[in-house]
């Protein structure tokens, strides 16, 4: 009684019951797959890895979040990516990961996979990872600075034990306080490695972690799972593995922590990763790839690709932090890196910042999903300049669904950082969007945008209040509802705007990017207490309308769309002149394609952000 | 060989074909449609899960064998037949789970514990299943199915259905409609197998989960082995 095969009907999401699916399509969502640019397998891809993205709804919780730089010797790429699988379903990432650069001597990682498809598992694996990160940061500090007042001081391994356990202690402490009841748990697995070589010519590190994120090192031309570990038991006693171990924190009292120490020669590579990549990587076919693929630490978009390779039924979640120790030698014929350390440099974080709601933004993001009739793309990316100066990435930008009906996007940016300030972009796209989220659910009347400019009154406000110190109106914030259907064949848009960023509409009828009409807002004055404006900043609003085909282009000052030239070469890559087919660019592309844009002019070297939100024009409205 | 290795969960549906289920026997061929729009339209979990329908009456017989979802076009096919021989059932049961996991693992696939769900409206019509029940549910045989058994008329015995299942059982309610309950019971079927296919527990394995509930049905406790 079996069937003749049909092809899977691959554009049809989820809603979690309720929400209409998309049309029937024999294209794969997103990235095109005969590109390998942005689209590795490995094996049969399955039809979850190809099918349409849905975007989350939790704006501290994108995507994917990426991080590239050197730090002293070490080169690091790091990701933490949503699986086909969350993708499909609309729901928010599980996984986080992170790495920090501990005064150059030092460089700390961590990943944790969030337990069970549970509300929140995502925010305490953040959660987990940052407080880590702090605390291996604190402990390792005093270490770095008396290597810096004297260099010949031998190194302990002992001290690098103590520091991660204790880190590790001390964010099973700080998440159970700040998830008191019922807390979502987490596994957690931490790294700190020498990125300095000790006299041997050989970087020390040690890996600690509670539940089954793994953490591999190449060996031999191949990826072997650490295991070799003692249990750091709560009285301090190593002791050999038990069958018992603590799986996730927050923990029971006396956490178990197994911990595992070596050292990286020339060219080695050490390997963090939660279970999405840890799986797949006891097949020898999948080490063989990633080994081929990591000799050499590649570049930003291909790093990404090579984590989220397609294959069928492999559809958690992934996290790596890979770290790689210079080789020996680079004569002809070896491999070159894609990057050297002197392009892109990991910040040295402050400790303080890493727990504060302005955490340092990772060098890039990326978010996308096709919610209703309207496909959404987000990428942000350190450039060049701040890569090289080791600052950290000063604009931002995001998007999340509210229910089945809207989408709310944002860009912000903020001043170039310093010591003693630091904008406060990242706060601010994150509270305009849960503010944005929370409007009522009615259908918007066109000319009142009010409620948007509220919020981001609410948000500059903010800004002097918390920790963050950023000076009001220096970050500049753009945020943008749209519905996710037409309404007699039209789509409302409201907006509101302070400071430089830019909103475009690319009329595909002409193939042309229009500014917004923002000059037929009306600007608000604000009445904000500032101590430092010397006068008011207007907040801008509009309402309008635009149709199926059309598409918003929401960008921050580094993008340079104010500029004609760069405008019109956007306008010409968005109308398919330059990529050879008229649809919506896959995620993949459209960070690679920001991370290039207008490299070779005077613009190209700054930090961007941008979202695209298209009106399919092949729906009937 | 490694190229094709995939985490599998194999569902197989048994269900009654006996002369008293004729009123029913094209809604269930409805319901098990719907199913498969369901789950062949969700490319998670198709990709997961592969799916088997045998239907049983004085024999039985493999409707559909073990196919991913996405890739049939059709499965309907029961049809009411004669009386209801539960020996035959498990024992074809047997038969295709140790023929199909055998098949999976020499593709290369980390196979999953398979999971049965077992639909009868009556009572089996003698006592001789007891036999091939326990061969198919013997701990010692690798591929032993977690079973899931509906009894899903009034006239079925409560303490047969308990017997046949391994994980949970469930009874109808007086005054539900066969018709509603065959739709509950597929109702249910596609949750557990969404469900699933796409939970991970807390080491990364794949388990069977079914509803906590089933609308129109008691759930009815399990004799532990």
């Amino acid at each position: 009684m079996s069937g003749h095969v049909r092809h899977a009907n691959l554009d049809s999401p989820a809603s979690g019951g309720t929400g209409t699916p998309a049309p029937r399509s024999r294209r794969t969502w997103g990235d095109q797959v005969d590109n390998p640019r942005y689209v590795a397998s490995i094996g049969k891809p399955g039809s979850a890895a190809q099918a349409t993205w849905r975007l989350g709804t939790e704006p501290a919780i994108p995507d994917t979040i990426a991080d590239i730089g050197a730090v002293g010797q070490v080169a690091v790429c790091c990701a933490a990516t949503r699986g086909p699988s969350h993708r499909f379903y609309g729901a928010n990432r599980d996984d986080a990961a992170a790495v920090v650069n501990i005064a150059n001597r030092f460089v700390g990682a961590a990943v944790a996979d969030g337990v069970g498809s549970v509300e929140r598992s995502g925010e305490v694996a953040k959660a987990a990872v940052a407080s880590v990160l702090h605390h291996l940061h604190t402990l390792l500090r005093v270490e770095a600075e008396r290597h810096q007042v004297n260099p010949e001081s031998p190194f302990q391994n002992p001290q690098l034990v103590d520091a991660v356990t204790r880190a590790i202690r001390r964010a099973d402490a700080a998440l159970k306080q700040q998830f008191s009841s019922s807390p979502p748990a987490t596994t957690l697995t931490v790294a700190a490695l020498c990125a300095q070589p000790g006299v041997n010519g050989a970087y020390p590190y040690v890996m600690g972690r509670v539940g089954d994120s793994s953490a591999f090192r190449s060996c031999e031309g191949d990826l072997v799972e650490i295991r070799k570990e003692l249990v750091d038991g709560g009285s301090g006693i190593e002791s050999e593995i038990h069958s018992t171990r603590t799986v996730a924190i927050p923990g029971p009292p006396g956490l178990e922590i197994a911990v595992a120490d070596g050292q990286l020669t020339c060219g080695e590579l050490l390997l963090l990763t939660t279970d999405g990549l840890g799986n797949p990587l006891q097949l020898e076919e999948v080490r063989r790839a990633l080994t081929e693929w990591w000799a050499v630490p590649p570049d930003l978009t291909s790093f990404l690709t090579q984590v989220q390779f397609r294959r069928k039924s492999y559809d958690d979640d992934r996290s790596a932090v890979a770290m790689w120790t210079p080789p020996a030698l680079t004569g002809p014929g070896s491999r070159q890196p894609s990057w050297t350390p002197d392009e892109a440099r990991l910040p040295s974080a402050r400790p303080d910042r890493l727990l504060t709601d302005e955490q340092p933004l990772p060098d890039a993001m990326v978010d996308a999903g096709r919610e209703g009739t309207l496909e959404v793309r987000v990428a942000a990316v350190r450039g060049h300049l701040h890569r090289r100066q080791a600052v950290t990435r000063c604009e931002t930008a995001g998007a999340v669904r509210v229910g089945d009906q809207r989408v709310v996007a944002a860009v912000a940016a903020g001043v170039a950082v310093d010591e003693s300030r630091e904008g406060g972009h990242g706060y601010a796209l994150r509270e305009a969007l849960a503010k944005a989220q929370e409007l009522p659910a009615v259908d918007p009347v066109p000319g009142k945008a009010e409620p948007l400019a509220d919020i981001i009154l609410h948000v500059e406000n903010q800004l002097r209040h918390t920790d963050i110190r950023a000076t009001p109106w220096e970050t500049a914030v753009l945020l943008v509802l749209v519905d996710t259907k037409p309404i007699n064949g039209t789509y409302h848009v409201s907006c509101a705007r302070v400071g430089p960023v830019t909103l475009d509409v690319l009329d595909t009828s002409t193939g042309v990017l229009q500014p917004a009409p923002w000059s037929q807002s009306v600007p608000m004055t604000a009445s904000l207490e500032s101590l430092d404006a010397t006068e008011p900043v207007p907040i801008y609003r509009h309402s309008f309308m635009i149709r199926p085909g059309d598409a918003l282009l929401l960008a921050s000052d580094g993008v340079g769309l104010r500029h004609p030239h760069l405008r019109q070469q956007m306008g010409d890559y968005l109308a398919g002149n330059h990529r050879g087919r008229d649809d919506v660019p896959g995620p993949g592309e459209w960070l690679d394609r920001l991370c290039m844009f207008g490299e070779d002019g005077a613009h190209g070297q700054r930090d961007r952000a941008a979202v695209l939100i298209w009106a399919d024009p092949k729906v009937a409205p | 060989m490694s190229e094709q290795k995939q985490q599998v969960l194999p569902f197989y549906v048994v269900c009654d074909e006996s002369y008293s289920m004729v009123d029913e026997i094209d809604n269930l061929n409805n319901y098990l449609s719907e199913l498969h729009e369901a789950i062949g339209a969700d490319p998670v979990v198709s990709d997961k899960t592969r799916f088997c329908v045998i239907g049983f009456s004085d024999t039985a017989e493999v409707l559909l064998p073990l196919s991913e979802l996405s890739e049939v076009e059709q499965i309907a096919g029961l049809t009411a037949k004669q009386s209801t021989n539960y020996d035959a059932a498990f024992q074809l049961l047997r038969d295709t789970i140790e023929r199909d996991v055998a098949m999976l693992k020499g593709d290369g696939h980390q196979v999953y514990r398979p999971a049965v769900f077992f639909l009868s409206d009556g009572q089996p019509n003698n006592d001789h299943w007891v036999g091939s029940y326990n061969r198919l549910t013997d701990a010692a045989w690798k591929p032993h199915p977690n079973i899931v058994a509906f009894g899903i008329s009034q006239e079925a015995d409560a303490d047969t259905i308990q017997k046949v299942a391994t994980f949970k059982a469930f009874m109808v309610n007086p005054g539900v409609s066969p018709t509603t309950a065959l739709h509950e019971f597929a109702k249910a079927l596609t949750k557990s197998i969404v469900k699933s296919g796409t939970a991970l527990a807390q080491d990364g394995q794949v388990t069977l989960q079914v509803p906590e509930k089933v609308e129109g049905f008691t759930e009815l406790k399990v004799d532990e082995v």
